[in-house]
């Protein structure tokens, strides 16, 4: 069943960091729906593999869109940085959220 | 025939495996193209940003205002007196300096942006730069509204600048250098092995104004199959700030 809530909190995420963020054109907010589908669409019973999944893949497509934009020159260690914490804060608010639904 | 009793039953995930799916598909894309849209694209940056400058806590604003009545007198004084000794030098001002205050500054969660608390009512344009008081290039501004603006700090991901080196043999030299993210740039020059056109240390200015000092290089890396040198620029500018200047361009 599709998790309304999961989309709804990434699209918000998303569109925080897009409005902030110096980069516009959806760089944020469509790397952050589709970490959202496949946090969702995954089917493992640990959550926190589905978590890891996720994070790894969300972090690969925001890399390689980071190195289309910069003519393939890899970015600096700071930029790394910036990519791994908005992925990993991304998906504990995801993993909350589902954990919540789990409960109730 | 086995009957997997917790076998989940096979159903369309995306959309509820519901008849109503197509629903929830065209409303999410219809979501994420609003977003792209000019206008609503412009109504959330505003919505998102104006908010945030205005919950944003202003620590000196209260001790601003008792002062206010008394700066400005010296500032009218001070206007008056700066305009006559122009007048007596013949100075022509090409450029305004507009002093912001840093509202808020993006860290590594909104890298290589900060927030300041002066807009179009200042008469600040999009694509001015933004410097110290040192003279020390921070970045430019990217987006605007009437009391805020967004500042696209140097060496931000995949943006270009043209930089001027300053210093030793190479001073003069102009050359385009291009963003990694965080404070870094990264540019190549023709290898002369007598000598290196850029050294270690060497203070880079911003080829628009060559009064803004834009970066040092860090680093140069020599490969004997490559016939250029890549040499490391990080960005001079602080970590923290609380006052920039905005420069301005006097029609």
């Amino acid at each position: 069943m599709i998790r309304q809530k999961i989309f709804f909190a990434a699209f918000l995420y998303g569109l925080v960091f897009e409005s902030f963020g110096f980069l516009g054109g959806g760089f944020y907010l469509l790397p952050a729906l589709v970490t959202a589908a496949i946090f969702n669409s995954l089917v493992f019973t640990w959550q926190s593999v589905n978590f890891i999944v996720s994070w790894i893949s969300g972090v690969l497509i925001l890399s390689l869109w980071s190195a289309t934009l910069n003519n393939w020159n890899l970015f600096s260690y700071k930029f790394a940085a910036h990519i791994f914490i908005y992925f990993f804060i991304l998906l504990v608010i995801l993993y909350a959220l589902d954990a919540k639904k789990e409960q109730s | 025939m086995i009957y997997l009793q917790n076998k989940p039953s096979r159903q369309f995930r995306w959309c509820a495996g519901k008849p109503s799916r197509c629903v929830f598909i065209v409303f999410w894309a219809a979501l994420v193209a609003l977003v792209f849209f000019n206008k609503t694209n412009a109504l959330l940056h505003s919505a998102f940003v104006g908010t945030a400058a205005f919950l944003l806590p202003d620590r000196v604003a209260l001790e601003e205002s008792k002062n206010n009545l008394l700066s400005m007198m010296q500032i009218r004084q001070v206007v008056l007196d700066n305009k006559k000794l122009r007048e007596a030098l013949g100075l022509s001002e090409k450029h305004r300096f507009i002093p912001a205050r840093v509202k808020f500054d993006g860290g590594y969660l909104f890298l290589d942006s900060i927030l300041i608390n002066e807009g179009l009512n200042a008469g600040i344009k999009e694509g001015d730069a933004v410097v110290t008081e040192n003279n020390i290039l921070i970045g430019s501004v990217s987006s605007i509204g009437k009391n805020w603006s967004k500042v696209k700090k140097t060496g931000s991901l995949g943006e270009k600048l043209t930089l001027v080196a300053s210093d030793g043999q190479a001073a003069g030299v102009i050359f385009e250098a291009v963003g990694l993210g965080g404070g870094e740039l990264i540019a190549e020059f023709p290898i002369t092995l007598q000598s290196p056109i850029i050294k270690v240390g060497d203070t880079v200015r911003w080829g628009q104004n060559n009064d803004f000092i834009a970066g040092l290089v860090d680093n140069i890396d020599f490969n004997e199959n490559n016939s250029l040198d890549r040499a490391t620029i990080i960005s001079a500018s602080p970590l923290f700030m609380a006052e920039v200047m905005v420069v301005s361009e006097n029609k």
